[in-house]
């Protein structure tokens, strides 16, 4: 190893708390945007995979506007932006937090969409021979099996949810990474600090990304 | 074998009028520009079998899934037990709870068990509780023959067990009409006769039965008639032992010289 460099993580118990909060933060920040995003997926993908024209076709435009543009051009758009075009001003956590949601909606969407449609036509069509109307099918027979499908994608969109958490750093959001740029400045040592952090985000996604491992095994032995 | 009708639920033409289950009058069916049936008529009594033979992209199933809305028929009508059906605003779900459905590749739900499945009808669509489900669906599998199977699931059983329980699960709605989309194509040689012999003993019992299929033994001794469509026309029709051993047209020779080849058709 390069010999000049001192380490020196001695700041770390220092800094502890505020990485605490920071962490608990960035936690928030997950947690609601995987439940917005969530729930938004679910009924645009049931939007895209109408025969209408006019539900799916806008829903279509809409879902690759967000998948297709950089998620920190939206948050930047949605929290600078919004307020000079509508007058709405949003707190900066809020702004973010419905930006990274509508930006993995997006890509929850065509997860649920894809994970109907592999399903094939059959089981759709064995419920609805059976007298089952529409929602009974998407009930019983559609998305219990679905889910085991979309599980594991979802799962890591999750792990890329809890990266992308930092691009809020931008609109001064309180979160991991903005918190660690002021203990770097007030210590000096932005090697360790950023190291630190590492370790921050690995204690988060390591067991999410073990989870999606194993979703996937499973998913591969079941069918 | 002899041409006595054997096991025939129909007492022949001179017993007491018997109710029309089926009528087809002039049926047709386009997919996109792709006419698939072109004026179809066809007639099925209360009790009776009629199986259906063609080539595949005949329009064989494609009428079959018409019986029950499946698909849409472009023009034409059809009654079912002397409601019509093709003329809009009909109960989706009420015309197919008269009408059970047995697919080629079973549909099974994967993520239910054997008994499981055979509830749906009655407590999902009938509303029946669970206990009440339980046990119509146990007194059918016992028909079919799978009581012992009852907590597997569709991946832990044989495709003619799989088929079984669809049969089973069909007829938990107390259907009056049984429709079967190739019932035995997808299974092993070895595995169709004990699905052929379930279907046989529903028609004993004078279930309406409209079943689709290349399985001509069946045809012969348990149909009362054999429909041949060839490009969505109907080519012949009458008792299977004439149609299917001495076929009068060009087309159906060609095609049960195919299926006796045991080529793929």
């Amino acid at each position: 190893m390069y010999a000049g460099y001192e380490w020196d993580f001695s700041w770390v118990a220092n800094e502890m708390p505020l990485f605490g909060m920071a962490a608990w933060v960035s936690i928030k920040i997950l947690l609601l945007a995987t439940m917005l995003s969530l729930a938004l997926g679910l009924c645009i993908g049931q939007g895209l995979l109408s025969r209408r024209w006019y539900v799916a076709g806008p829903l279509r435009v809409w879902v690759d506007l967000f998948r297709l543009t950089p998620p920190l051009l939206q948050i930047v758009l949605i929290f600078f932006l919004l307020p000079v075009a509508t007058g709405m001003r949003l707190p900066a956590f809020e702004a973010g937090v419905i930006a990274l949601s509508l930006n993995y909606s997006a890509f929850f969407s065509e997860i649920f969409r894809a994970g109907v449609l592999s399903l094939g036509r059959g089981q759709g069509e064995a419920g609805a021979a059976m007298g089952m109307t529409h929602f009974q099918v998407l009930k019983w027979v559609i998305y219990p099996q679905a889910i085991r499908r979309m599980l594991p994608p979802i799962t890591n969109m999750l792990v890329n949810l809890t990266k992308d958490t930092s691009l809020l750093t931008i609109i001064g959001v309180a979160e991991l990474f903005n918190v660690s740029q002021s203990v770097s400045a007030r210590n000096f040592k932005n090697v360790e600090v950023l190291l630190v952090l590492a370790v921050f985000y690995l204690v988060i996604n390591i067991p999410l990304s073990y989870l999606a491992n194993r979703l996937y095994a499973r998913q591969a032995v079941r069918i | 074998m002899g041409t006595a009708s054997v096991e025939s639920p129909i007492f022949g033409p001179d017993a007491a009028p018997v109710a029309i289950a089926i009528e087809v009058n002039d049926l047709h069916k386009n997919f996109g520009s792709v006419e698939v049936l072109k004026g179809i008529d066809l007639e099925i009594k209360e009790g009776e079998v009629v199986v259906i033979v063609g080539r595949s992209g005949s329009g064989k199933s494609t009428l079959l899934r018409c019986l029950n809305l499946l698909e849409q028929p472009t023009s034409g009508t059809i009654r079912v037990l002397g409601e019509e059906i093709t003329s809009g605003g009909v109960s989706l779900s009420r015309l197919r709870r008269k009408i059970g459905m047995v697919f080629q590749h079973f549909e099974l739900f994967p993520h239910r068990t054997a008994i499981e499945n055979v509830m749906a009808g009655p407590y999902i669509v009938l509303g029946m509780t669970k206990i009440e489900a339980r046990e119509v669906a146990s007194t059918l599998l016992d028909k079919v023959g799978l009581s012992h199977r009852a907590d597997q699931y569709p991946n832990q059983l044989s495709g003619g067990e799989k088929q079984r329980v669809a049969i089973a699960r069909a007829l938990a709605l107390s259907p009056k009409i049984m429709l079967f989309d190739e019932p035995t194509s997808s299974l092993d040689p070895e595995l169709k006769g004990e699905v052929l012999d379930t279907m046989r003993e529903l028609a004993c019992e004078g279930m309406t039965m409209v079943v689709v299929t290349h399985e001509m033994i069946f045809a012969r001794r348990v149909a009362n008639r054999a429909i041949f469509i060839d490009r969505g026309v109907v080519v012949e029709h009458g008792p299977p032992d004439r149609v299917l051993r001495t076929p009068a047209t060009e087309p159906l020779k060609r095609f049960l010289n195919v299926l006796f080849w045991g080529e793929n058709s």
